[in-house]
């Protein structure tokens, strides 16, 4: 024989893990870099962020946070998309509050029990005000923007990054 | 000759320890289990559209046109469940026994194996878009972004962007179907080379027998117990309780305990654990000393899972996709129709006011007399000018229909008896 069997092997070997890195190499790019993968910013700042209507001021009435779910229409990659999200709403005199449903902890939505919200994934209570109170949840429930627009009520929407003990939001 | 060699002919079936005998019996069930996946999963991927619109209705119309098609669905469930068994065991095995340190690099070989098991498990777990697909993998990636340091790209990696989107179903199903199979092979052939062929030799035409009946259990299992699948996924569904599969039940109840301290669970503890896998042959153990270990792993593992199982005794079991359909719709008018039509049909909703048109009111007679079910369906589907929104590209015809028969059931005038 010209080539010994281990030699052989090894050769085909080599050959196998070449071919292996060649498939890995594109595949491992557009999976890091590719598809729209677009940036992280959104700036909840940013004026052209949309202010989405919610109805009437008028439907939210002074008494405990109530849930209010919505929907909005956002550009998803190559086509444009409906979702619904769910938020939490308060009037306080003049000024309507929200309160984004998403638990900070890893990212379930959030229950009103009693006087408190209550996420129903790893336990994590909050306070009427939105500071946990126990369980893994590392900050408050994030804040969402309103204002009242003649008789309307206006929102922005904004998601925030589960699991950090500060909000930052996310693109959408 | 070199060890590896000397010890592919070596082994034969007296003499072995009950140890090998189920390293041997779990490392057959995991090879025949992966050949069923492979072959129930090209099945399912002939029906199977990985789109967030069409994803859970393409999974719906396999399950329910019952035949060749439910049953590779769960041939598919099932035999998920029992390859990530069997690959535990025979690494518990290997640990136990002194397979790891007579055999390194196939029981690290069988360590990575496993590892790619669970990644098998996290791909195909969201493909099915009911609600468990789609909480328990949200909630998945925001332990994932918990990592340090690459935690958020390799969130955003594999949604494909920061939010769960149109780009993120491809891209599980890239990683489940060509990616993770094309490793599994590789690995499998040339990997376990050494393996099969001294099995071939010790076990000959036993093995292929042996295969053959561990196909037909599996097969018998898959048509008596069916897939379960779960309403369609809902995001803004905030009454929906997310619950991971029973193996990770144990992490999900450690999650509740880490405070503050989220790499703990994301990276700590997984590392911890693939570590001292991947190190033990490297040390001198005694059979005690990895018993006890494994002994307490096993403890942690079961009286985390059951204590979570325990504090969640009073959750209702999760609405199957059938029996969910009436839940839904009633949730659904609730959510999507009372705004106009009122919760009690008397077309009174406080949105009434910013309409241009006059709203149905589903309590009078005369409405009735007019409405078919055919056109009630019609109108939900495709929406009625100027106001009325259509729900044909967010609801199935199922869901719809669910819809009219809540309305027709609950709002429409009883006939007076005698009529």
């Amino acid at each position: 024989m010209l080539i010994d069997r281990r030699t052989l092997l090894r050769s085909w070997q080599a050959i196998a893990a070449t071919v292996a890195a060649l498939a890995a190499i594109p595949a491992g790019l557009f999976f890091a870099f590719g598809a729209g993968s677009k940036g992280r910013a959104a700036d909840p700042s940013d004026p052209s962020a949309e202010w989405i209507d919610l109805g009437l001021a008028a439907e939210v009435t002074e008494g405990p946070w109530k849930a209010r779910r919505f929907r909005r229409e956002i550009e998803d990659r190559w086509k444009k998309t409906v979702v619904d999200e769910s938020i939490y709403l308060r009037r306080r005199g003049e000024t309507i509050e929200a309160v984004s449903a998403i638990c900070t902890h890893t990212g379930c939505l959030v229950q009103r029990i009693s006087n408190r919200f209550a996420c129903p994934c790893h336990k994590s209570d909050f306070d009427e005000e939105g500071k946990p109170t126990s369980g893994p949840a590392p900050r408050p429930l994030d804040r969402l923007e309103t204002k009242i627009d003649g008789e309307r009520l206006k929102l922005r929407f904004v998601k925030f990054r589960p699991g950090l003990d500060r909000s930052e939001p996310m693109a959408s | 000759m070199d060890t590896e060699k000397s010890e592919a002919v070596l082994p034969s079936p007296a003499g072995e320890t009950w140890l090998s005998r189920l390293h041997g019996a779990s490392s057959l069930c995991a090879l025949v289990f992966a050949g069923l996946l492979i072959g129930s999963g090209i099945g399912l991927a002939m029906a199977y559209v990985p789109s967030q619109a069409e994803a859970f209705a393409s999974v719906l119309y396999l399950q329910q046109q019952g035949g060749i098609g439910a049953l590779l669905r769960s041939l598919h469930y099932h035999l998920a469940s029992g390859v990530v068994i069997a690959t535990f065991l025979m690494v518990v095995c290997a640990v136990l026994g002194d397979i790891h340190r007579e055999r390194k690099r196939e029981y690290r070989l069988s360590v990575v194996t496993l590892l790619l098991m669970i990644g098998f498990c996290f791909t195909g777990y969201v493909l099915p878009m009911d609600q468990a697909a789609y909480w328990g993998t949200s909630v998945r990636l925001g332990i994932v972004e918990t990592v340090p340091v690459v935690g958020e790209m390799k969130a955003d990696m594999l949604r494909g962007g920061a939010t769960f989107g149109a780009a993120t179903l491809p891209r599980f199903y890239a990683l489940h179907v060509a990616a993770l199979p094309l490793i599994l092979v590789i690995l499998v052939l040339v990997g376990f080379k050494d393996a099969l062929d001294r099995a071939a030799r010790a076990y000959g035409p036993g093995l292929i027998q042996a295969s053959g009946l561990i196909t037909i259990a599996a097969f018998v299992v898959a048509a008596n117990v069916q897939a379960p699948l779960e309403p369609r996924a809902a995001a803004a569904d905030t009454e929906y309780v997310p619950r991971p599969e029973w193996y990770f039940l144990w992490l999900f109840q450690f999650g509740k305990y880490v405070h503050g301290f989220q790499w703990v669970e994301s990276a700590l503890l997984p590392a911890i654990g693939i570590g001292t896998l991947l190190l033990l042959p490297e040390f001198e153990t005694s059979r005690k000393l990895r018993a006890r270990g494994v002994g307490a792993v096993f403890a942690f593992m079961l009286g985390l899972a059951a204590l979570a199982l325990y504090e969640d005794r009073d959750l209702p079991a999760k609405p199957q996709y059938e029996e969910g359909l009436v839940l839904k719709a009633a949730r659904d008018y609730r959510v999507e129709c009372a705004g106009c039509h009122g919760l009690t049909g008397k077309a009174d909703g406080p949105d009434i006011a910013r309409l241009e048109s006059k709203v149905k009111d589903f309590t009078r007679a005369d409405f009735w007399d007019e409405a078919t079910m055919t056109d009630m369906i019609e109108v939900i589907t495709k929406g009625e000018a100027p106001d009325m929104p259509a729900f044909g590209e967010r609801l199935s015809a199922e869901e719809i229909l669910a819809i009219a028969g809540h309305i027709e059931a609950n709002f429409r005038p009883r006939a007076a008896p005698g009529r």
